[in-house]
Parts: structure tokens; C-alpha cells; sequence
């Protein structure tokens, strides 16, 4: 795969007020977009560009208040400090009480 | 959903959670008040203070005997070239020294040596001043102020977006917000009101602030009549990372600090030398924003608009021992994807703080009755430029305990006032209205437009006509894009589009002001530059900024600055 292939960016979306249980919604990605960024780049450019009503946290963006911090491919992760990659799985958080899509209780 | 609200009512209520707000809570707690704290974030983890990690500033001569309060109030002056109030800035030098040190007994962290602090000396202080965190210092300040916010029973309400104050005669009588968990709307009743909500940072297109920043507290006293003061004074921060884009500013401020980094042109020229040949690479950091702007008008910076900086100088263990020591730098440095024993960091500036804000009394009291401001939100403490390590949070924790003492003493004469259910309906509509649009502009995008206005014609240097066009370009946004602001998200819960739509209305507003403020300034002084008036006029313009909103008219006038005991001396200030 050429870094500048569109990566597929899946994240498990959940509104308690209308969703009956989480679901996965699958993004596509331009290159430019996620190669030699960071994931909180390309959450940021779903939520801009293709799904406004996405929710998720990003307050200060430098690796230390950990507002951000998700599931990446079934692994913990901060999503200011971590590059992202053209398979990608975004998940809550586990453990706690999800408020809505990634953002959750802390 | 709909007209229903929740009511709470209680003693005082403080709007920001973090360090200004989190100490008047513990403060006024101790001092017997009922206390309600609401952030629009997480506690601990919203806005700038979790990201102070280079230290805080207090004058213990721990390091240096010669230090003092009196010493740190002169430093503080001098650095905000005599636009602080005094009497102020000489009640917080004299707290900190008792304040301060209340967060090491909480928990938090600083290197020490035997029984006394470690204190270094940054830019701008005559002796050794700041206490450095051992470790990252926003994580130890959250569990600091979590532990005495258990231990007293206070009551924070996450994720609660404050979206106005509201009055009663006159006085300030409680807020309206809408709570992000769950879409309820919430009505806060109280006798005293503090904003500890931040500054606006967020404002420039290029900002190390976070994302939280967006200045509502400021907007929302602006808008129920509060003067402001000073708001041309906007601080950029010279070490923000330009490459990766992400103005991430802890690593390089660390190598600058505590590593004596230089910066270098695209000629390989130590320019810092040029600007400041005394103070060198410690200059105050507007002006060393400035240098570095000016080096990339005249063709010398780096590929992104900023200059190199490095530490290759210094022997290879010295560098590796100090990262061995900051464990919390290891993800940052691994996103650098460089090796600085080798390679500088591609650094800029950023916004950063801001001076202006509320204007303030030294008992931390708004000019609207029952209204108190703490920390960023407010002005008066740094004057025209906050000197460097630290004292953002020393105002934070001194301000906090002035403003949570008072508050809390006030309220036990004072009765609940009673709240003019007009209000809640103007903004019960405001809120519909927003949501009920089903096409037009996204916040998001109207806060873009901002910040881009606001860093080209209104950030490092400024002059009149790019100062006109900015006010004319941000007129067009109130009137063309707010009215057809809407939020493409249908959802009651957590919906961050109509958080976004009200930050957007709130940096409007802020915008106009700065943009005025700054141009009726015709000098230059620390953080504003200005082109056309490139000198500091100490005969005309020795003087605070006061913007006023009256029958829906902006009011800007001058005061002459609250002055105790250091009369304004040419001499007294430093250069750039």
C-alpha cells in the first residue's frame, strides 16, 4: 500500500438517546490527511468533513491531559500522540461509562 | 427536553475548574461557603493548566536569599512595563509566598534540595524564583486538587457548557448552561459568582493553548456589562513546534530552560544576539516571537515559518541523562522523529495567554457587583507582557484564595437574588433557535475564520490598516455568518456543534474588542506591536485600555494604571 492511499478508519459509534447498542461506522481517509499525522488529525477531519455529529475529546492536544485517550486496533492509546495508520479500529475507551461515541466518563 | 430546566442553588458558584478555580473552591469551602463548580471539560484535565508544566514563580529565596516578594512585585512591573495594578500585583507577590507552597502539601511535586526548593531562574526574574515539578506537573496538580475537593465535599459539574450570566438589577445572580451528558439544561442560582474560566488564546490561528481556551467567561462578563481592560495584550510563545505542525510547546520550552537551546536562522546565524545583545536567547517572549517573525519576513527563517532550535552544543550524555530524567517528554520527543543530539526542533511562535481581560480590584472584585474574576480570565496582573516561569499559576492559586475568602464572606450577608425568568427564556430561545436551523454555518468554521483574522492582521506586529480591515472582516462574520450559525448534529447528548456555535459567538465578540483596543493603541509596548508606532510612548500612553459594552454600544476609554510604590523609570525597562 503507497502511504498516500486513502486509509479505512472504523470507529464505534454510539448515541444512548437513539442507539439500541454501539455500531461501526467505516471513514475513508484521504492520504494526506492521516501519513505522518496524528490520530486526533484524522478524528478531527471526520468530524469536519464527514460526520459532524461525530463526539470526541481533544482539549490540549500535547500528550498530557488525556482527555483523548481511545481504543486504537484493541489497544489504549492517546490519540494526540499517536501517528496514525491506514487500518485503523477507534474504540471507547473500555472500562468506563461511555457518554457518547469516544467520549466518555472520566 | 424543551422549557424544562434543572435548578441549583448554592453559596457561590465558580465557573472553571482548573487551578484559579479549583483554590477559590477550596478556599471558600474552608471559609464555610456552600460551593458549586462547573467546567465544560473534564476537572483536571480542561484548559491551560494541566499544560503549565514549567513551573510556578514564588519568591521563597529558597536559591538566592536576595529573592523577595518585594523583589518578585518589581520584576513583575518591570516586565509589564507599568501597565499592572500595583496594589494588586504586591497582594499576590506577598500571598504567594504561603500559597505556593500549599500544592507541595497537597501533593504535588518539586525537586528539592535537603528541606528547601529547587528555584530556577527564568526569563525576566533577578534571582532563582521557580519551583520545578518533578514529573508532569498538570497530573500532580490534578490529583492535588482532587484529593482537597473530596476530602471538603465539593461538587464539580463536568462537561456543563456555561452559555451565559445572568442578572438581577444590576447584580450578577447566577448562570444558564446545558449539561453535555445528558442535554439537560441547567439553571444556577447563587450569591456570589466567580469566573475562573481561562484566557483566549485560542483566538490565532496558531495557538499551544487548549482547545478549551476559546475566552467564554471574558465574552460572557463583556456581555452582562463588566469592563474589561488591557485586551490588546495577547502573548505569543516562541517555542511552539512547527514540525510536526502541532504547536506542541513542553519539549522545546524544556531544552530552551533547562537546557540553555539556541536558535539559529536559515544562515546558521545566533539572530537572538541581534535583537537582544544583553538578554540573548532569554529575551521576554513577545519580543523573542517577534525576532523570530521578523527573521522570516526578511527571508532567514525556517521552511515553516520559524527558526531552528537546538542543543547540539552540549555533550551527548548531558542530553541523554536529561531526557533519562523526564520520562513524561519520551511521546513527544518520539513524535519529533528527530534526534536533537543532532537535529534542532523546527519551533514558532503561538498564542500563548492573555494579558487583558476582566478589569479587577485587588480583592479580585468585577466591576458588576457579585461578580469576581481569578486567574487568566482577569486582568491587572501582568500589565502590558506575564513575565516568564510561572507565575500564570501564582496568580491562579493567590487569586483563587482572595477571591474564594471574599466570596464565601460576602455571601453570608447576602440574600439569594432572584432570577427574572425573561432571561432564561432569551436564552432558552437562543439555544433553540441554533438548533432549529436546519442549514447555514458551522461554528467550527466561523472559529477558523476567526483565528485566521485574527493571527494575520492582529497577532505579532499589527499597524493601522490591516487593523481596519481585521475590524471590517469581523464585522462580516457578526453580521453574515452568526445569524446563519447552525449545528449539524440532532443529538442531546454531548453535542460538541453547538458547544462550538456558542465558543464561536463568544470569539466574536472578543475579536472586535481586541482588534479595537489594539487599534486605539498607537504605540508599541511588549506583546503589541505596532508597525505604524513602533516605539513605546511612556507620555501619552502610560495608560490600561477599559472597553465597555453600554446600550449595545462598545465604549473603549483610558485609565491611568493603579500605582503603589514604583514609580514608571525609562530605565526600569528592560529591553525589547
Amino acid at each position: 500500500m503507497s502511504p498516500l492511499d486513502e486509509a479505512e478508519v472504523t470507529i464505534l459509534r454510539f448515541d444512548p438517546s437513539k442507539d439500541k447498542e454501539p455500531h461501526p461506522v467505516s471513514y475513508k481517509v484521504p492520504g494526506e490527511v492521516w501519513n505522518g499525522h496524528k490520530v486526533s488529525d484524522v478524528l478531527r477531519y471526520i468530524y469536519e468533513n464527514l460526520a459532524p455529529d461525530l463526539a470526541f475529546r481533544e482539549p490540549c492536544g500535547h500528550f498530557v491531559c488525556g482527555s483523548c485517550t481511545i481504543t486504537l486496533n484493541k489497544k489504549p492509546a492517546l490519540a494526540c500522540s499517536t501517528l496514525a495508520e491506514s487500518k485503523m479500529l477507534i474504540e471507547p475507551l473500555t472500562g468506563r461509562k461511555v457518554i457518547r461515541d469516544l467520549v466518555i466518563e472520566m | 427536553m424543551g422549557q424544562y430546566y434543572q435548578e441549583i442553588i448554592t453559596d457561590v458558584l465558580i465557573l472553571g475548574a482548573e487551578a484559579a478555580g479549583a483554590k477559590a473552591a477550596i478556599d471558600a469551602r474552608e471559609s464555610g461557603a456552600n460551593v458549586t463548580v462547573v467546567t465544560k471539560g473534564l476537572m483536571g484535565r480542561s484548559g491551560d493548566t494541566v499544560m503549565a508544566g514549567r513551573g510556578i514563580q514564588v519568591p521563597l529565596g529558597h536559591m538566592d536569599p536576595r529573592d523577595n516578594p518585594e523583589v518578585f512585585f518589581q520584576d513583575v512591573i518591570r516586565g509589564g512595563a507599568f501597565l499592572n495594578n500595583q496594589k494588586l500585583v504586591e497582594k499576590l507577590a506577598n500571598l504567594a509566598v504561603t500559597e505556593v507552597p500549599k500544592l507541595d502539601s497537597w501533593g504535588a511535586k518539586f525537586k528539592k534540595i535537603g528541606d528547601k526548593f529547587f528555584q530556577y531562574k527564568p526569563p525576566g526574574a533577578t534571582y532563582p524564583r521557580s519551583l520545578e515539578p518533578i514529573g508532569p506537573a498538570g497530573q500532580q496538580y490534578r490529583k492535588a486538587f482532587a484529593t482537597q475537593f473530596k476530602r471538603l465535599g465539593i461538587q464539580v459539574l463536568q462537561d456543563c457548557f456555561i452559555t451565559n450570566l445572568l442578572l438581577s438589577y444590576g447584580q450578577v445572580a447566577g448562570a444558564f448552561g446545558i449539561s453535555l451528558r445528558d442535554g439537560q439544561y441547567i439553571l444556577l442560582r447563587a450569591k456570589n459568582v466567580i469566573l475562573a474560566t481561562g484566557g483566549c488564546p485560542q483566538m490565532f490561528l496558531k495557538t499551544d493553548s487548549s482547545r478549551d481556551a476559546t475566552g467564554d467567561g471574558m465574552s460572557m462578563a463583556f456581555n452582562a456589562g463588566a469592563e474589561m481592560m488591557d485586551m490588546e495584550f495577547q502573548q505569543f510563545f516562541p517555542y511552539c513546534c512547527y514540525t510536526p505542525p502541532c504547536e506542541m510547546d513542553l519539549f522545546p520550552t524544556g531544552m530552551r530552560y533547562f537546557l540553555n537551546a539556541r536558535f539559529y536562522n536559515r544562515l546558521g546565524e545566533q539572530f537572538m544576539e541581534r535583537y537582544f545583545p544583553i538578554a540573548k536567547e532569554w529575551g521576554l517572549r513577545d519580543p523573542t516571537s517577534r525576532a523570530i517573525y521578523l527573521e522570516n519576513k526578511l527571508g532567514r527563517g525556517s521552511p515553516h515559518g520559524g527558526a531552528y532550535l537546538s542543543v547540539r552544543h552540549l555533550p551527548r550524555n548531558l542530553i541523554d541523562n536529561w531526557l533519562k530524567e523526564r520520562p513524561q517528554f519520551s511521546p513527544m520527543y518520539k513524535m519529533l522523529n528527530l534526534d536533537i543530539h543532532d537535529d534542532a526542533v523546527e519551533c514558532g511562535p503561538g498564542a500563548h495567554y492573555s494579558m487583558g481581560g476582566i478589569r479587577v480590584n485587588e480583592n479580585c472584585e468585577t466591576t458588576l457587583p457579585r461578580l469576581y474574576a481569578v486567574g487568566e480570565v482577569a486582568s491587572g496582573m501582568d500589565g502590558a507582557e506575564r513575565i516568564d516561569g510561572g507565575p500564570a499559576i501564582t496568580w491562579c492559586l493567590t487569586m483563587g484564595y482572595i477571591a474564594g475568602k471574599e466570596a464565601a464572606g460576602a455571601a453570608r450577608e447576602l440574600d439569594l437574588p432572584k432570577i427574572d425568568p425573561d432571561q432564561v427564556n432569551v436564552e432558552l430561545a437562543r439555544i433553540t433557535s441554533l438548533r432549529t436551523r436546519q442549514e447555514g454555518i458551522k461554528g467550527l468554521e466561523v472559529k477558523q475564520k476567526i483565528k485566521n483574522i485574527m493571527w494575520e492582521y492582529c497577532s505579532l506586529v499589527r499597524d493601522e490598516k490591516g487593523l481596519e480591515e481585521a475590524l471590517r472582516l469581523i464585522k462580516q462574520v457578526k453580521s453574515e455568518d452568526l445569524p446563519a450559525l447552525y449545528v449539524p448534529d440532532s443529538s442531546q447528548i454531548y453535542n460538541r456543534s453547538l458547544m462550538e456555535a456558542f465558543e464561536a459567538i463568544n470569539m466574536a465578540d472578543l475579536a472586535e474588542i481586541i482588534i479595537g483596543a489594539a487599534y486605539r493603541r498607537k504605540e508599541s509596548r511588549r506583546s503589541h506591536y505596532r508597525t505604524d508606532y513602533p516605539v513605546m510612548d511612556n507620555h501619552n500612553w502610560l495608560k490600561n485600555t477599559i472597553i465597555k459594552k453600554e446600550n449595545e454600544k462598545v465604549l473603549f476609554t483610558t485609565a491611568d494604571p493603579n500605582i503603589t510604590k514604583m514609580q514608571f523609570s525609562e530605565t526600569e525597562v528592560l529591553e525589547g
